[in-house]
C-alpha cells in the first residue's frame, strides 16, 4: 500500500477542485491507473460536495492511497449521520438526497468495496476502494 | 473555464471549451453558457479539445445542456475528449445519452448535422 495522503477539504468549489487535483495527482504519483484517477475525481467532487453543501458538514478530511493498483479513498466528515451503503433505493418522497442522481449509481458502480460508519466522536466515515483498472464500471 | 461560440458548417454551432470543467469551472460558467444555448437555433457540439478535466458537475452541465436542446429539437454532440476526460465519460457511460464522436467531422455527422 502507498503512504496515505491526507487532504482537508473546506469552502468554496474553487477550494474542493484544488484538493480534487491535488488528490488525484497523489493517486497517479502512488500507482493508480487513468480509469482509477478518473473514478476517484468524480467520487471526491461528488461525495464532498454533497457533505459539504447537503450534509451540512463544515469540512471534509479526505485519506487517499493505493493497494495493490486500486485506489482506496477515505471520507470523513462531521455532518449529520448519512449512509450511503444503506441508500440504494430512492429516498422518502420530499427528502433531498444527499448524495444526487450521478452520485449512489457511481459509488456503487465503481467500488469493490464500501464500509461506511459513524464514530464515538460524530463523524462519519466512508472508506472506498475502488475497482482495478480491469474491472468495468457496473 | 471559458467558452467561445463559432459556426460549424450550416446548421451547427461549436462551442469550445477551455480549462477544468471541474465544480469551480462548472459553476463559472453554467449560467452563461445556459443563457447562450437558449439563443442557439443550430444543433450543438461541445468542442473539449482544450478540457484537461471534466467533474461530475461537468458532467451535469453537459447532460444538462443536452436535455435543454433536446426540448428545442436541437442535438448536441460532444467530440475532442481527452483521454483522461473519455476514461470520466466512459465510467458514468455518457454515450447513452449523447453522441460522442473523436473529431468535429464525426461529431457533425452523429448528429446529422
Amino acid at each position: 500500500m502507498s503512504a496515505p495522503r491526507a487532504f482537508v477539504i473546506r469552502g468554496d468549489a474553487a477550494a474542493l477542485a484544488r484538493v480534487q487535483a491535488d488528490a488525484v495527482a497523489a493517486l497517479a504519483d502512488a500507482g493508480a491507473g487513468p480509469r482509477g484517477q478518473a473514478r476517484a475525481g468524480l467520487l471526491i467532487e461528488e461525495i464532498a460536495l454533497n457533505a459539504l453543501r447537503h450534509g451540512g458538514a463544515p469540512e471534509v478530511r479526505l485519506t487517499v492511497a493505493v493497494e495493490d493498483g486500486r485506489a482506496r479513498l477515505v471520507f470523513e466528515d462531521a455532518g449529520p449521520p448519512f449512509d450511503p451503503t444503506a441508500a440504494r433505493a430512492a429516498p422518502p418522497p420530499g427528502a433531498e438526497p444527499r448524495i444526487g442522481g450521478l452520485g449512489l449509481p457511481l459509488l456503487h458502480g465503481t467500488a469493490a468495496q464500501v464500509a461506511y460508519a459513524r464514530d464515538a466522536r460524530g463523524v462519519n466515515r466512508l472508506d472506498i476502494l475502488l475497482r482495478g483498472e480491469e474491472e468495468a464500471t457496473g | 473555464m471559458e467558452f467561445s461560440i463559432a459556426a460549424a458548417g450550416p446548421r451547427a454551432a461549436r462551442i469550445a471549451f477551455r480549462g477544468r470543467l471541474d465544480a469551480a469551472g462548472a459553476e463559472r460558467i453554467e449560467e452563461a453558457l445556459a443563457a447562450a444555448l437558449a439563443r442557439e437555433q443550430r444543433h450543438l457540439l461541445f468542442d473539449l479539445t482544450e478540457v484537461a478535466f471534466v467533474g461530475s458537475l461537468g458532467i451535469r452541465l453537459i447532460t444538462a445542456s443536452a436535455r435543454a436542446a433536446g426540448r428545442r429539437g436541437l442535438r448536441l454532440a460532444v467530440f475532442g475528449a481527452q483521454p483522461q476526460v473519455q476514461e470520466v465519460f466512459d465510467t458514468v457511460a455518457l454515450d447513452a445519452i449523447l453522441p460522442i464522436a473523436a473529431d468535429e467531422a464525426a461529431a457533425l455527422a452523429a448528429i446529422g448535422a
